[in-house]
């Protein structure tokens, strides 16, 4: 199974749209389901190694930060962060569904408790559930595509509507992806009361190993005035990785 | 001018009646100052709790800042700022704070605390941080990885003088702040309710900590009069350098304490009117009794043909008269009373807790108002109460009267 380190690293949707920018080749696919589906079984890996630079724009600050990610599987993430030099070492590890920040600074593993999984990642646009979703959009949402407002002839719209028996906090979300080499463009988030929350840009298309991917992803957090910019420096799928990784005394390794 | 001998006179002509009448007065009045001289200490005392141990009189802040207390509604302490406090006469002292709240673990225990970042030496100034401190001491520099307790915070996390707490909290720039400080104090666990949740660190290592840089929330000021806050926030605020700071005086900055202390003090002065017609009453008595017992010579009076006008207005004068002697005569003794309890106030057995502070004594304060509102209050009850006899006086019938009397 192959894995695309978006997913891994922030959330379903990014995962399946990495998997879309290496898909270009799936230009007929009509039904939603069956082209997220499609997408979804393409495009796993088994491991993958990323330097990432996070640029958070708020009203009130702005804040770069470089982090390296790993990931194994559907299940593990490790994030370690590199710059500013004040939360050098912070690491999030995610487990399946827990995740535990670890703070060099006070020698601390802290678990991130349900209540807080809502809550701002390193305050980025991206939630904490962001980061252990391992959902994906096509299992645990009705998907159809809709006719696009502005711009049918070129690009798809998908509709995902939850069902009934899936925990999120979003009552639809709209996927708009470029019809001719099937690039992800955007991804609308709604809440319960249809209002437009988050809305995500993909851009920076380019060719990494045999994938060509989005370099760049904008989400923006509607109401707040705040966004945040992903940039991949360098991407690696599959490579090798030591089998503690992802464990707590890896976690705790100052380096 | 006739009616003001024959008002004197009459004062003067039955010593023992008058003063018997005037001691009735006296009393009275001593009894309704201390009364409002202890009302006046007591708030006096809440609000010196509130200024002195941690609003200070006025306060600068980032507009928006006290209806919606943010990190980020911050503002930079620039020299233009510190010149125009420095210059202006009226402000003693000042003290730069950062307000924040953060996780804190013990060696085996955690909870939450309300974090203020404070310059140990302004804060001396302003409100005297080491009154407050139980055991311990404060740290000496505001760049120190110290940290200082209060009570609740101690017993929930369990840890003592020297050991470390780590602290966990949201930096200004969107980092997870997180540290280890030593302890290096407690709060009392008398001091203000508010203080008991409370975490004091010194200025720079917690505008480090919430990625703050030079900046701050607030600023609370020290006057050297602390009874024109107000005023004084008006003027401040004409000089402020900026227009996003806004000055406030203490009763805006601690505006649900104040507003509970304004209704309670309106509820009080029900209990000083209750007071007051008590004493209206007593000098009510006291000047019917005067009059009833004089029935016969008003008799005689109108039988010789003294108008009923000059009666009523020399009975009402003359009491008018008693009433500003005998407050003339209780001044001192009102004042020496009011001063003495200011002195040595009534321990309350437990302490009272009032708007988030306890204070375990009443005080009474010698105040202009508590003289000048009871002298006129008593002087102006002698007058009314005199209205009454003085008309029954003038309107009666010389035989009838005489025959009573």
């Amino acid at each position: 199974m192959k894995n695309s380190i978006f997913r891994h690293v922030f959330s379903s949707m990014i995962i399946m749209f990495s998997c879309f920018c290496a898909g270009g080749t799936v230009a007929t696919a009509q039904d939603a389901r069956e082209l997220l589906g499609r997408v979804d079984r393409l495009y796993r890996s088994n491991s993958s190694y990323s330097k990432i630079e996070m640029e958070v724009i708020t009203e009130n600050w702005e804040r770069t930060m470089q982090m390296e990610v790993w990931t194994s599987g559907m299940e593990k993430t490790l994030i370690k962060l590199l710059a500013p030099r004040k939360d050098k070492g912070i690491k999030t590890l995610k487990l399946e569904t827990k995740m535990w920040n670890y703070f060099p600074k006070i020698n601390k593993i802290l678990k991130v408790p349900p209540s807080m999984m809502m809550s701002s990642w390193m305050g980025s646009d991206f939630t904490n559930d962001d980061l252990v979703r391992e959902n994906t959009l096509a299992d645990d949402h009705q998907a159809r595509i809709i006719d696009h407002p502005e711009a049918p002839e070129s690009y798809y719209e998908i509709e995902l509507i939850p069902h009934k028996e899936t925990v999120t906090v979003w009552g639809k979300i709209i996927i708009t992806i470029r019809r001719d080499d099937l690039m992800p463009v955007s991804q609308i988030y709604f809440d319960e009361r249809g209002v437009k929350k988050r809305e995500m840009e993909f851009r920076g298309f380019r060719q990494v190993e045999d994938r060509r991917i989005p370099g760049v992803m904008e989400m923006r957090t509607l109401g707040k005035n705040s966004r945040t910019v992903i940039r991949y420096l360098s991407l690696e799928f599959d490579p090798d990785l030591p089998d503690d990784l992802f464990s707590f005394s890896q976690l705790r390794r100052r380096n | 001018m006739l009616v003001w001998k024959i008002a004197f006179r009459n004062l003067y002509r039955q010593k023992s009646r008058s003063l018997l009448c005037g001691s009735s007065i006296c009393g009275a009045f001593i009894l309704f100052s201390i009364s409002l001289g202890f009302s006046d200490g007591t708030y006096g005392t809440i609000i010196r709790m509130l200024t002195e141990n941690h609003s200070g009189h006025v306060q600068i802040h980032r507009k928006g800042y006290l209806d919606n207390p943010s990190l980020h509604r911050n503002f930079k302490l620039e020299g233009e700022l510190v010149n125009i406090l420095r210059e202006h006469e009226e402000v003693q002292s000042w003290s730069a704070r950062i307000h924040s709240a953060a996780l804190m673990f013990g060696e085996h225990k955690s909870g939450f605390g309300r974090i203020t970042g404070i310059d140990p030496k302004q804060e001396e100034q302003v409100t005297g941080l080491s009154r407050k401190l139980e055991s311990g001491r404060v740290f000496e520099e505001s760049s120190d990885r110290e940290i200082i307790l209060g009570s609740r915070l101690r017993n929930l996390l369990k840890v003592e003088i020297g050991d470390e707490v780590v602290l966990l909290g949201q930096g200004a720039d969107g980092s997870i702040a997180n540290d280890l400080f030593v302890i290096s104090g407690f709060l009392k666990a008398d001091s203000e309710l508010q203080e008991v949740n409370r975490a004091y660190l010194p200025l720079k290592t917690a505008q480090e900590f919430f990625s703050l840089g030079s900046r701050v929330h607030e600023l609370a000021l020290h006057l050297r009069e602390d009874g024109y806050a107000r005023e004084q926030a008006v003027e401040i605020q004409q000089k402020m350098p900026h227009e996003e700071l806004e000055v406030h005086p203490w009763q805006v900055v601690e505006e649900a304490f104040y507003k509970a202390m304004a209704a309670d003090m309106e509820g009080n002065w029900i209990t000083q009117l209750v007071i007051l017609f008590i004493v209206a009453l007593l000098i009510l008595i006291t000047v019917l009794m005067n009059t009833l017992e004089r029935q016969h010579e008003f008799g005689v009076l109108l039988a010789l043909g003294t108008s009923p006008g000059f009666i009523f207005r020399s009975i009402v004068l003359e009491m008018t008269l008693l009433g500003c002697f005998s407050v003339l005569t209780g001044l001192l003794p009102a004042y020496a009373l009011n001063w003495y309890f200011s002195q040595n106030g009534i321990v309350i057995e437990p302490a009272m807790e009032y708007g988030g502070m306890v204070f375990d004594q009443l005080l009474s304060e010698p105040t202009l108002s508590s003289l000048i509102i009871p002298a006129f209050a008593a002087v102006l009850t002698a007058f009314l109460v005199a209205l009454y006899p003085a008309f029954k006086a003038a309107r009666s019938v010389p035989v009838e009267i005489m025959n009573q009397a």
